[in-house]
C-alpha cells in the first residue's frame, strides 16, 4: 500500500478568547489515500470547516492546533512559514463554498491562476503562466477560455466561477484537495456538473479529496469514505456503503432519516409521510458536557442510561461490509435497533 | 368546489434596469404565469435561482405589484385594494422567510415581536394567548423574554412561524423556510408546517429549490423556469414521470442520499435545460399542465 | 463611456448655474448694500443711487443672475465714458473695492491656495494611510491606540485651535517656523516650503484623522476577507497578501481624497486667516466683509466648479481601481 496523502492523528483545535481556552475539535484521526474521497459531514458547530482549515494551517486568530497532521509527507503543524508556503497551493489546495468572496475582485481570472502558478514556480513568465491558465480553464469546461481569462470574477455565473476556482486550485496538481462545501451556493443542476467535474479531475490527477459537506445527497454521489462529525468529535467513520447501509451511530441514522429524499412519496397507504426529525439543535464542543455531546438529542440514550451523560464514548470498531474496511463509531450502544423503514 | 385562496391569472413582472447595457427593455422576472392555490392545499413552487419563484410568491400579498395580470387572494383583487384593504389582506396572508435571524428585529424580545403583530392590526393580546401561540409551534413560555441572538436558528424559525400564525391566516407564503437551517432541524420545521396544514387547514405556497422537500410537503407542484411555469400537476405525478425537460433535469440533478448513488456524471446534456436564463433554449418545450382528477376550472 | 462623461458634464453645468443663482439670491437677501460701502462718507441718497446704478446693484436678483451668466461668455461692461470699466470674458464679475475683475483676483490668489492645498493633501495622505495601515496590521498595539486617539482628536478639534497652537508652539515659543507670509515657489522652493510647513501641518492634521479611520477599518475588513485567505491558501506570503489588501483600501480612500483636495483648492478660510496667507479663502472672507457681491459669487462658483470636476475625475478613476464598477 502506498503512503497516505493525508494523515491526521489526535488533532485538537482550541480557541482562545476572553481569557478562556476551549477545544472546538478533539481527538480527530483520519487517513486518506490518493485517488480517494473522504467526505466530512456535519452541522453547525461540528468543527468540519475548522478541521479543513487546520490541515492547511489556515486557522483564524486565536485558534491553535495540536496533534499531528501529515500532508504528502510534510508535517504541517511543525512546519515553518517557508515550508507552509511551499505546501499551500502546491501539495494541498482548497476550494471554498463562496467562489465570489474567494476570488479577488481586483484581478481577472487569468491573473488569479497565473499567481497560483508563479507563487510556486517563480521562473515561469507571466505570459507562459497566462497561457497555462487558458489551458486549465479549457480543462475545467469553461467555454472560450482565451476570452474568459481576461474576465473578472463578477462577470461569471456562480457555476463558471466555481469552475475557475477549481482550475486555480488544481493548476499545480496538488496531492490533496480540500473542498469546503463546494456546491452549497449553487443550483442543483450546476451542483451535479461541479461534482462530476471534481470526480473526473480527481481520477485524472490521482489526488485525494477531502469533501466537507452538510448534505448527504452530495456525499452519496461523490464520497468513498465518510466521517460524520458532531460537536467537534468524530461520531462515525466508515465506507460510504457502511455509513448508508448500516450506520452505527444514532446521529448518523437520525441525520439520514431527517434528510428529505426524492424517492419518498408524500402519502403511503393514505398516511402523510413525515420525516423523523432529531429534536433540539446541534451544539458545539464548547457547550457540551462531559458525556456524549449527542446524548441530549438521542432517543436511545435512555436505553444506555447514565453512562451517556457522564462519559464521552470513544470510537470503536463496528462490523463492515467492505473487505479490509474500517468502520468506527463513537457510541456506547454496540448496535442500533433496526430502523423503521421510511422509504416505500 | 369553493373559491381558491389564491388565484393568479396571466401575471407578469417586469423590472426596469437602470443605466445602459443588457436588458435594455427591463428584466422580465415573471412572464405570464397563471396558477392557483386551493383552500387547505399546499402548492410547491420550485425552480433554480433567478427563475422568478420568489417574485411570484410575493405577489400573493401585494409585496410585489405585477406589471400585468390579476392576483385574487381570498376572492379579492389585490390590485384594487387600498392601503387599508392591503393591511386586512396581510392579516390573512402571512409570510415566513428564509433567514429567521434577519427577519426578526434583533432589539426586540420574542414577546415584543409577537405583540407588535397584534398592535399593528389594532388588537390587544394577553400573555396567555402568546404562550399558547408559542406552544403551538413547540416552544416553551420562557422564550417570550428572549432576544433573537439568544436562540438557535431552528427556534427562531419557530418564532417566525408563530408570528405568521398570530392573526390566524388562511394562507402562509413560505419562501425557502428551511434553507438556512441545519439538516437535523429542517425536518422539525417542515413537520411543523405540515401539521399546521393538516390541523388548522392553512393553505401554503411553499417556495423552495429543494425538490425532495417539495415532494414530501406539497399536494401540487409548479415548476418555474425563466419566469414561466413550465410544468404543473399533483406532486406525485410530477415526480413519478416528469415531462418537461427542465423538471427532468432538476429531478435528475438532485443527488440521492441513497445507494447505489447515481454516478454524478450521468446527466450531461439535460443539465442545461433548466439553468442559464441568458441563453434561450433552442427548442422551447411546451408547458406541461396536468389537471387533478375531478378538478373544476375556476 | 463618452455618453456617460457628456451626461455628467451637462449635469455639472446645470448645477453650477443653480449654485450661482442661489448665491446671488442669498447675497441680495442680506440687508447690506454694496453701494453703501463704495459711496464713502457722507453718502447722500442721490450719490448712493448713482453708485448703485454704476455697480448695477440696483437691479433685481434675476437680472443680476442673467447678466452674470452673460458675462461669463461675452464679458461685461460697467458705466460709461471715462468711468467705464470692462471685464473680459470669462467674467466672474468686477470687484469695485479692489478695482479689478474677479478672474484676475482669483488668478492672483490661486498659487497660494494651490501650494497650501497640495502640500496639505499629500502630507495628510501619507500620515493618514500610514497610521491607518500600521494600526490595522498591529490591531490593538501601541500605534493603533495612539492613532485612534489621534483620529479622535483630529476629528473633534476645530482648525483655528490647532492653527493657533501650532503658531504658538513652533512660531513663537520654539521660534522654529515663520508665523506668516508666503514665498512663491519660483522664487525659492526651500523658502516656499519653509513658510508653508505650519499650515500644512494644521490642515493635514485635521484631515488625516478621516484617512486614519477609513484606512484602518477598510484594511481590517480586507485582511479578514476570504479572498485573502484563499491567497494564503495558494501559498502567498504575508507580505504579498498585505500588499494585495492595500488595493481594497485604495477605492474609498481615493474617493475621499478627490473630495478633500478639491475642497482645499476652494480655499481654507481659517488656516489662511491664522497664518496670514492671502489665498482664495482670504479673498472670499474679504468679499463677505466688504459686501463685495462679485467676489463672493466668483469664488463660490470657482470652488463649486472644482468640487464638481473633482467628483467627476474621481468617478472616472474609480473603475480603474475597482473593476466591479466598470461599465459596459
Amino acid at each position: 500500500m502506498p503512503d497516505p496523502v493525508l494523515q491526521v492523528e489526535d488533532l485538537c483545535v482550541s480557541f482562545t478568547g476572553g481569557g478562556v481556552t476551549a477545544d472546538i475539535v478533539r481527538d480527530l484521526s483520519v487517513t486518506l489515500y490518493g485517488g480517494r474521497t473522504l467526505a466530512v459531514v456535519g452541522e453547525s458547530g461540528s468543527g468540519k470547516t475548522i478541521t479543513g482549515r487546520a490541515i492547511m494551517r489556515l486557522l483564524p486568530r486565536g485558534a491553535s492546533a495540536r496533534g499531528r497532521i501529515v500532508v504528502a509527507g510534510r508535517e504541517m503543524l511543525s512546519a515553518d512559514e517557508r515550508e507552509l508556503r511551499r505546501a499551500r497551493g502546491s501539495d494541498v489546495a482548497m476550494v471554498f463554498q463562496d467562489s465570489m468572496s474567494a476570488l479577488s475582485p481586483y484581478l481577472d481570472i487569468g491573473a488569479h491562476i497565473a499567481q497560483a502558478i508563479r507563487l510556486h514556480n517563480p521562473s515561469v513568465t507571466r505570459r507562459a503562466a497566462r497561457a497555462r491558465a487558458v489551458e486549465m480553464l479549457d480543462r475545467v469546461g469553461i467555454p472560450e477560455p482565451a476570452d474568459a481569462v481576461r474576465r473578472f470574477p463578477h462577470e461569471f455565473s456562480g457555476g463558471m466561477r466555481q469552475r475557475a476556482v477549481i482550475a486555480m486550485a488544481l493548476v499545480n496538481r496538488p496531492a490533496l484537495l480540500i473542498a469546503d462545501e463546494p456546491t452549497t451556493a449553487l443550483d442543483v443542476t450546476v451542483q451535479a456538473q461541479i461534482l462530476a467535474l471534481l470526480r473526473e479531475l480527481q481520477r485524472e490527477y490521482g489526488m485525494a479529496m477531502l469533501l466537507i459537506s452538510h448534505d448527504f445527497g452530495v456525499v452519496g454521489s461523490a464520497a468513498d469514505e465518510v466521517l460524520v462529525m458532531y460537536a467537534g468529535r468524530q461520531a462515525e467513520y466508515g465506507s460510504l456503503r457502511d455509513i448508508f447501509d448500516q450506520p452505527a451511530h444514532p446521529y448518523t441514522a437520525g441525520l439520514r432519516a431527517a434528510t428529505p429524499r426524492l424517492d419518498v412519496r408524500r402519502e403511503i397507504g393514505g398516511e402523510r409521510t413525515r420525516l423523523r426529525a432529531i429534536p433540539g439543535a446541534p451544539t458545539s464542543l464548547r457547550d457540551a458536557g462531559p458525556g456524549c455531546a449527542f446524548a441530549p438529542r438521542c432517543g436511545l440514550a435512555d436505553q444506555v442510561g447514565e453512562r451517556c451523560v457522564v462519559e464521552a464514548p470513544l470510537p470503536t470498531v463496528r462490523p463492515t461490509s467492505e473487505v479490509g474496511g474500517l468502520h468506527l463509531a463513537a457510541c456506547h450502544l454496540d448496535r442500533l435497533p433496526a430502523p423503521q423503514e421510511v422509504a416505500s | 368546489m369553493s373559491e381558491p385562496i389564491l388565484e393568479m391569472t396571466d401575471v407578469s413582472k417586469r423590472y426596469r434596469t437602470a443605466g445602459f447595457g443588457r436588458g435594455r427593455g427591463g428584466f422580465l422576472a415573471v412572464d405570464g404565469v397563471s396558477l392557483h392555490v386551493g383552500r387547505g392545499e399546499a402548492l410547491g413552487l420550485v425552480g433554480e435561482s433567478g427563475s422568478g419563484k420568489s417574485t411570484l410568491a410575493r405577489m400573493a400579498n401585494g409585496l410585489v405589484v405585477p406589471t400585468s395580470g390579476t392576483v385574487r387572494t381570498d376572492g379579492r383583487d389585490v390590485a384594487r385594494l387600498g392601503r387599508r384593504g392591503l393591511r386586512r389582506l396581510r392579516r390573512n396572508v402571512a409570510m415566513v422567510f428564509q433567514d429567521p435571524l434577519a427577519s426578526l428585529n434583533p432589539r426586540q424580545t420574542v414577546r415584543q415581536t409577537l405583540e407588535n403583530v397584534f398592535r399593528a392590526h389594532g388588537e390587544t393580546t394577553s400573555t396567555a394567548e402568546l404562550v399558547a401561540l408559542l406552544e403551538s409551534v413547540g416552544l416553551g413560555a420562557h422564550y417570550l423574554e428572549r432576544y433573537p441572538h439568544e436562540a438557535s436558528g431552528g427556534q427562531l424559525q419557530r418564532v417566525a412561524v408563530a408570528r405568521a400564525l398570530a392573526l390566524k391566516p388562511d394562507l402562509i407564503i413560505a419562501d425557502e423556510p428551511t434553507s438556512a437551517l441545519d439538516v437535523s432541524v429542517r425536518a422539525q420545521i417542515l413537520n411543523l408546517l405540515a401539521d399546521l396544514q393538516r390541523d388548522q387547514g392553512i393553505s401554503f405556497l411553499h417556495v423552495s429549490h429543494d425538490l425532495a422537500v417539495i415532494r414530501l410537503y406539497s399536494d401540487r407542484v409548479a415548476v418555474m423556469q425563466r419566469g414561466r411555469v413550465v410544468e404543473t400537476g399533483p406532486s406525485e405525478e410530477i415526480f413519478r414521470s416528469p415531462q418537461h425537460p427542465c423538471t427532468r433535469a432538476l429531478v435528475e440533478a438532485t443527488p440521492e442520499a441513497e445507494l447505489p448513488a447515481r454516478p454524478a456524471g450521468a446527466l450531461r446534456g439535460a443539465d442545461r435545460a433548466c439553468h442559464d436564463r441568458d441563453h434561450d433554449s433552442p427548442n422551447d418545450h411546451p408547458v406541461v399542465s396536468r389537471p387533478e382528477a375531478g378538478a373544476t376550472e375556476y | 463611456m463618452i455618453v456617460y462623461v457628456a451626461r455628467r458634464m451637462v449635469t455639472a453645468v446645470f448645477m453650477l448655474l443653480s449654485i450661482a443663482f442661489v448665491t446671488i439670491c442669498l447675497f441680495f437677501g442680506a440687508s447690506k448694500d454694496p453701494a453703501r460701502a463704495m459711496c464713502g462718507k457722507p453718502c447722500p441718497p442721490e450719490t448712493r443711487a448713482k453708485v448703485s446704478a454704476y455697480m448695477q446693484t440696483d437691479q433685481s436678483a434675476v437680472w443680476q443672475y442673467v447678466e452674470f451668466v452673460k458675462g461669463l461668455f461675452v464679458g461685461r461692461t460697467y458705466g460709461t465714458g471715462a468711468q467705464q470699466v470692462h471685464c473680459p470674458a470669462p467674467c466672474f464679475g468686477y470687484s469695485f473695492p479692489n478695482r479689478s475683475d474677479v478672474t484676475t483676483l482669483i488668478a492672483e490668489r490661486l498659487p497660494v491656495t494651490l501650494s497650501l492645498a497640495l502640500g496639505a493633501a499629500i502630507l495628510c495622505l501619507v500620515v493618514g494611510i500610514g497610521l491607518g495601515a500600521l494600526s490595522a496590521i498591529r490591531k490593538g498595539g501601541i500605534v493603533d491606540r495612539f492613532s485612534t486617539g489621534f483620529a479622535m482628536f483630529g476629528l473633534s478639534v476645530p482648525t483655528f485651535l490647532v492653527g493657533l497652537l501650532v503658531l504658538q508652539v513652533f512660531g513663537f515659543m520654539l521660534n522654529a517656523l515663520p508665523y506668516s507670509g508666503f514665498v512663491s515657489f519660483s522664487e525659492s522652493p526651500a523658502d516656499w516650503a519653509w513658510h508653508l510647513i505650519g499650515p500644512w501641518m494644521v490642515l493635514s492634521f485635521i484631515l488625516a484623522a478621516g484617512y486614519v479611520r477609513v484606512t484602518r477599518t477598510q484594511l481590517l475588513n480586507e485582511l479578514s476577507a476570504d479572498h485573502l485567505v484563499a491567497m494564503t491558501a495558494r501559498g502567498a506570503s504575508n507580505r504579498q497578501v498585505n500588499r494585495h489588501a492595500v488595493r481594497g483600501v485604495m477605492v474609498p480612500v481615493a474617493a475621499m481624497f478627490a473630495l478633500d483636495v478639491t475642497a482645499l483648492l476652494g480655499g481654507s478660510v481659517i488656516a489662511e486667516k491664522v497664518f496670514s496667507l492671502h489665498g482664495l479663502g482670504d479673498l472670499l472672507l474679504s468679499g463677505v466683509n466688504e459686501s463685495d457681491l462679485s467676489i463672493v459669487v466668483g469664488v463660490t462658483l470657482f470652488s463649486a466648479f472644482l468640487i464638481i470636476v473633482g467628483n467627476l475625475v474621481a468617478d472616472l478613476l474609480m473603475p480603474l481601481l475597482d473593476p466591479r464598477i466598470r461599465r459596459a
